[in-house]
């Protein structure tokens, strides 16, 4: 019995060569293998297809808004290093609506990406 | 095109210019990454700018052991989840989301309620494995790059992958709108074969 485990490293090219060689058999003479994988990879897809960030791609391919963004990006440094103590996060957006503040100094984060 | 290293490299020296064409290679990765998170664009393009800003203020003391990439990732994530921290985020709100205009024939095989439920079930992953997922599914990273960013070995990024995944396989495949896509693309690939 495969473990699903296997076949997931399988289908992310991180499988080691013997196990890719024993799975890559499977798959050529057993249909039930085959429709393993095939879910597997059917539901990879599935879940990349519901990206919520998919919904930015229309506006992130309009012309100007990146630009915008990187401008503001810029902006923002370019005032912190003059030394204002309080920056406004809301330069060169691009709704132009007035957001949140910052501090300059506030870089108080974890150490660690994980919870 | 130069890679992003000598561009840190320069930026340390106090290069603007180079600092700013990391800004453009990476910024719309990040508004994406912090879209994931927050799920609300002026907070996404504020965790951009923020997380920008701290590496550049923090430039001097990247040593380059982690890809720069890995690096302002990180910073991201944890710049978006401070902003859940301070602002209450109950529910996502999907009507905020941009429209396209043009139809993408992949996301017009999607039902909606299908991509709200994998949504909702992702949501539901505790935080290493959702991350590790978003960064694998989304972003294309490889493990190596995907264990930079969550600032742990190898083995338990990958770990928290497959554990992502399967979990999700067992909560999708008890839905039947999935299983009934699932069988009908079975069936298409074994027409296909035919």
């Amino acid at each position: 019995m495969i473990k699903l485990e296997d076949w997931i490293d399988y289908m992310e090219g991180e499988a080691d060569l013997k196990t890719m060689g024993r799975l890559g058999l499977l798959i050529e003479h057993s249909r039930a293998d085959r429709e393993v994988l095939s879910n597997l990879m059917r539901m990879r897809m599935l879940i990349e297809h519901a990206d919520p960030a998919i919904a930015l791609e229309p506006l992130t391919e309009k012309a100007g808004f990146l630009d915008r963004l990187h401008d503001r990006v810029m902006t923002f440094i370019e005032e912190g290093q003059r030394g204002r103590g309080r920056l406004s996060t809301s330069k060169s957006s691009a709704s132009g609506s007035s957001r949140s503040e910052v501090r300059a100094d506030d870089s108080k984060e974890n150490s660690s990406a994980l919870d | 095109m130069e890679a992003d290293n000598l561009l840190v490299e320069r930026a340390k020296q106090g290069d603007m210019t180079a600092f700013s064409e990391l800004v453009v290679r990476h910024q719309k990765s990040l508004l994406r990454l912090a879209f994931r998170v927050v799920r609300d664009l002026q907070t996404a393009q504020d965790v951009v700018q923020e997380s920008f800003f701290k590496a550049h203020q923090k430039l001097k003391s990247f040593e380059g052991r982690s890809a720069f990439k890995s690096w302002i990732f990180q910073i991201a994530l944890n710049t978006a989840k401070n902003k859940l921290r301070a602002r209450s985020f109950d529910t996502v709100d999907l009507e905020k989301t941009p429209v396209s205009d043009g139809v993408d024939i992949e996301e017009a095989m999607m039902n909606d309620d299908l991509k709200v439920m994998i949504q909702s079930e992702i949501e539901k992953l505790p935080t290493k494995q959702r991350t590790a997922l978003n960064l694998r599914i989304f972003e294309d990273l490889s493990f190596a790059e995907i264990a930079e960013v969550m600032a742990c070995p190898y083995d338990t990024a990958k770990a928290n992958y497959r554990h992502a995944l399967m979990k999700l396989r067992h909560q999708l495949s008890e839905s039947l709108v999935v299983e009934g896509w699932h069988n009908q693309q079975t069936r298409n690939l074994m027409e296909a074969d035919a």
